[in-house]
């Protein structure tokens, strides 16, 4: 099975229960697709064994071959090149890597050199396999390397996979690689906004849903009222723990923290696997 | 030799704007026969990169000279490839900046001086 | 004017809850301020400050390829192009045709090039909307992007444009920007030539680690950049540590903020955690003062090349 974990809110717990949840299951694989700030490795201390780069190709040019006419320029969308009497410019961080320049150029002047935009790391924590992605600090786009996190997939284990916060196209790029996407939220009122924009993001994409409320006891039943008019089951609540919080500060993991909820986690498999059949039904 | 002023509005009395790459129209006045044509500055839409359209821009018009006050470092670095001096000011109208130039009064651009991406 | 962007890096710290405080601080002292959330995914802003209804301004982001089914041939020759994953044969009529995926399509238009049928025209592409309205405080910018989307990053540049304008307008002393979580594209556009980066973290080893990068991000700009860490009581001793090493950097921490249930009490109730007599509140209060004598001391930047908006009026 493959869970992303995933929220419209930042800091409503994904990687508090992602990191728990690959303590409490067998044969698991953690994929850690928060590119922008990858911190489960923080809770589950890795040992990373290997590491491989994450490249964009971006255009160079023969100049021998180019006589400056400047179509590439005016093709380039992303305004990512400038060609000025004698000069071909490329600036490299505006690339969207398409390849067009290379395409439209009339004297095939143009080729591609492969640019690092960040770097995976595999690795292992305890029986836990584990994977990360990280995006160099200064590179615009995440989505390569979310890319290369998602290929170690692997449909022989469970596979739980932490997303990036909020609802756009690199939450939806991890959604789209699992089996049933597990949001979760906190019931207040910006945690209530922000899961009401990540179940609409998702409705674009056809994969069954289940809610975790996090700090459970720190608002209303607004969630659960929110989640029975989606028909999204709560699968979970969690009250707020200080020794939870404390511990996250201190590298720590939830199951550590609150040991009692371990057995919560263990049965959450059980119901997110039910939440799939019943969907597919 | 013809100077490229970035404006506000229309015409050579239209007043300065500050940003280079954001300002709505470029103005070309030629230094020599006093000629003015007004050029509609298609990157102020553009999301990133609208200081490297710009700057294309101003150098197919033909222009030698940018006055403006503002120019952050991609259009800059294409600026100076294509060998357009800049020199800066930031107010009055077209006319005045490009009467203040003729008088040597301002002061050439060495570096961009605004930050990257700058949305003012 | 002076424009202020808050991040985190890290996601939950607290950046709206500060941003509206201090907004909120700073508008009770009689300043004229204007008030922006760029977080264009996950727009909290508006629920701390109730803006009056304003109809929304749909957004162009960008281009959308949009393909000709009658003059589409199968040949699948775009698809082999196309570096998104956006292209894909589906049924067609006849026979196999191409078909178009707009959540992945970057609007590259590369498949105009390829196509030997000409099958493939660029459309603008609403990415989402922007709304300029007015609260108690002042006037509010928000958006919404729209699902899925993929150029948050110019709808950020929107938001600023529309913000700053507004500020213009308005004679505005000062430009507060919630930023969005993260460090990339929207998070560059919320940054990019402002006078100063406020980052929100907490005393955590994640908060740490995302702080890091956004800084990073903020000298890769050069922006001035200072520091309020919240939930404070998390790890004190990760307070102090952090303090001195951003000291060291030349970096100043203005205020720490007590971890408590007040905030989402406060929230819950739709205002910001500003009382006086709790610990919130109260340190709310000491770094907002902090960020007023800040702003109002820097002349020049530090560590930056970029005056203020005052002193280019006034070189102007």
């Amino acid at each position: 099975m493959k869970v992303a974990i995933a929220s419209g809110k930042g800091g409503t717990g994904k990687t508090t229960i992602a990191t728990s949840l690959a303590l409490s299951w067998d044969e698991v694989t953690l994929l850690d697709c928060d590119v922008e700030g990858p911190n489960a490795h923080l809770l589950l201390h890795p040992e990373i064994e290997r590491s491989a780069q994450v490249t964009v190709p971006v255009p160079r040019l023969r100049e021998e071959d180019c006589n400056y006419c400047g179509a590439c320029a005016d093709f380039c969308r992303s305004h990512a090149l400038a060609v000025v009497p004698g000069k071909w410019m490329i600036f490299d961080q505006l690339c969207h890597a398409c390849g067009g320049c290379s395409l439209v150029c009339p004297t095939r002047a143009i080729y591609e050199v492969d640019r690092r935009i960040g770097e995976v790391r595999f690795g292992h924590a305890g029986s836990i396999r584990f994977v990360q992605g990280e995006l160099d600090a200064g590179e615009a786009h995440p989505i390569p390397v979310i890319e290369d996190v998602l290929k170690e997939v692997d449909d022989r284990v469970d596979v739980i996979i932490d997303s990036p916060p909020g609802t756009n196209c690199s939450m939806i790029e991890v959604a789209k690689a699992a089996d049933v996407v597990l949001l979760v939220t906190e019931p207040t009122p910006f945690g209530l906004h922000d899961l009401t924009l990540a179940v609409e993001a998702l409705k674009g994409i056809n994969r069954p849903a289940a809610i975790l409320v996090n700090r459970a006891d720190w608002g209303t039943g607004e969630v659960h009222q929110y989640a029975t008019r989606e028909g999204i089951p709560v699968v979970l609540e969690i009250p707020h723990l200080l020794a939870v919080a404390e511990g996250y500060a201190r590298s720590r993991p939830l199951v550590e923290s609150a040991p009692d909820l371990r057995q919560d986690l263990v049965a959450l498999r059980d119901t997110l696997v039910r939440t799939i059949r019943e969907r597919a039904a | 030799m013809k100077i490229c002023v970035t404006a506000a509005s229309e015409g050579i009395n239209a007043p300065m704007d500050a940003r280079f790459a954001r300002a709505p129209f470029m103005i070309l006045v030629d230094s020599e026969t006093g000629d003015v044509q007004t050029f509609a500055n298609e990157a102020v839409s553009a999301g990133h990169g609208a200081g490297t359209q710009a700057s294309q821009t101003v150098s197919r018009l033909g222009a030698e000279v940018l006055l403006t006050a503002h120019c952050g470092p991609k259009a800059f670095e294409v600026l100076a490839a294509a060998g357009v001096k800049v020199f800066g000011i930031g107010g009055g109208t077209v006319s005045e900046a490009v009467a203040a130039w003729k008088a040597g009064k301002l002061e050439q651009l060495e570096n961009c001086d605004a930050a990257a991406g700058w949305a003012g | 004017m002076k424009t202020i962007t808050v991040i985190s890096g890290k996601g939950g710290t607290g950046k709206t809850t500060v941003t509206a405080s201090l907004a909120t601080l700073a508008h009770n002292e009689g300043r004229r301020i204007v008030v922006a959330d760029t977080d264009v995914d996950a727009a909290n802003l508006a629920l701390l400050f109730h803006p009056a209804e304003v109809p929304a301004v749909p957004f162009i982001g960008g281009e959308l390829a949009v393909v000709d089914p009658d003059a589409c041939t199968g040949c699948g020759l775009c698809v082999e192009y196309c570096r998104y994953g956006a292209l894909s044969m589906v049924d067609g009529e006849i026979f196999p045709i191409v078909e178009v995926d707009p959540l992945k399509c970057e609007g590259c238009a590369v498949c105009t090039l390829v196509c030997p049928s000409q099958a493939f025209s660029m459309h603008d592409a609403v990415s989402g909307d922007c709304t300029l309205s007015s609260c108690e405080i002042g006037p509010l910018v928000f958006a919404r992007l729209g699902v899925g989307g993929e150029n948050s990053g110019r709808l950020v540049t929107q938001v600023r444009k529309v913000a700053a304008d507004a500020a213009r307008q308005n004679e505005a002393e000062m430009l507060l920007i919630d930023g969005p979580p993260g460090t990339g594209c929207p998070v560059i556009s919320a940054v990019t030539g402002v006078d100063l980066v406020l980052l929100v973290t907490e005393p955590t080893p994640p908060g740490i680690s995302d702080l890091r990068r956004v800084l990073a991000l903020a000298e890769h700009f050069n922006i001035p950049a200072a520091v309020v860490i919240n939930k404070a009581d998390l790890n004190p001793a990760l307070v102090v540590s952090l303090t001195a090493e951003l000291e060291v950097q030349g970096i100043e921490v203005l205020g720490t903020i007590p971890y408590d249930e007040a905030v989402p009490k406060a929230q819950r109730e739709g205002a910001v955690p500003i009382d006086a007599t709790t610990g919130v509140g109260k340190a709310l209060r000491h770094i907002h003062n902090r960020l007023q004598t800040v702003l109002a001391e820097s002349t020049e930047v530090v560590g930056g090349t970029l005056p203020s908006h005052h002193q280019q009026e006034a070189l102007a």
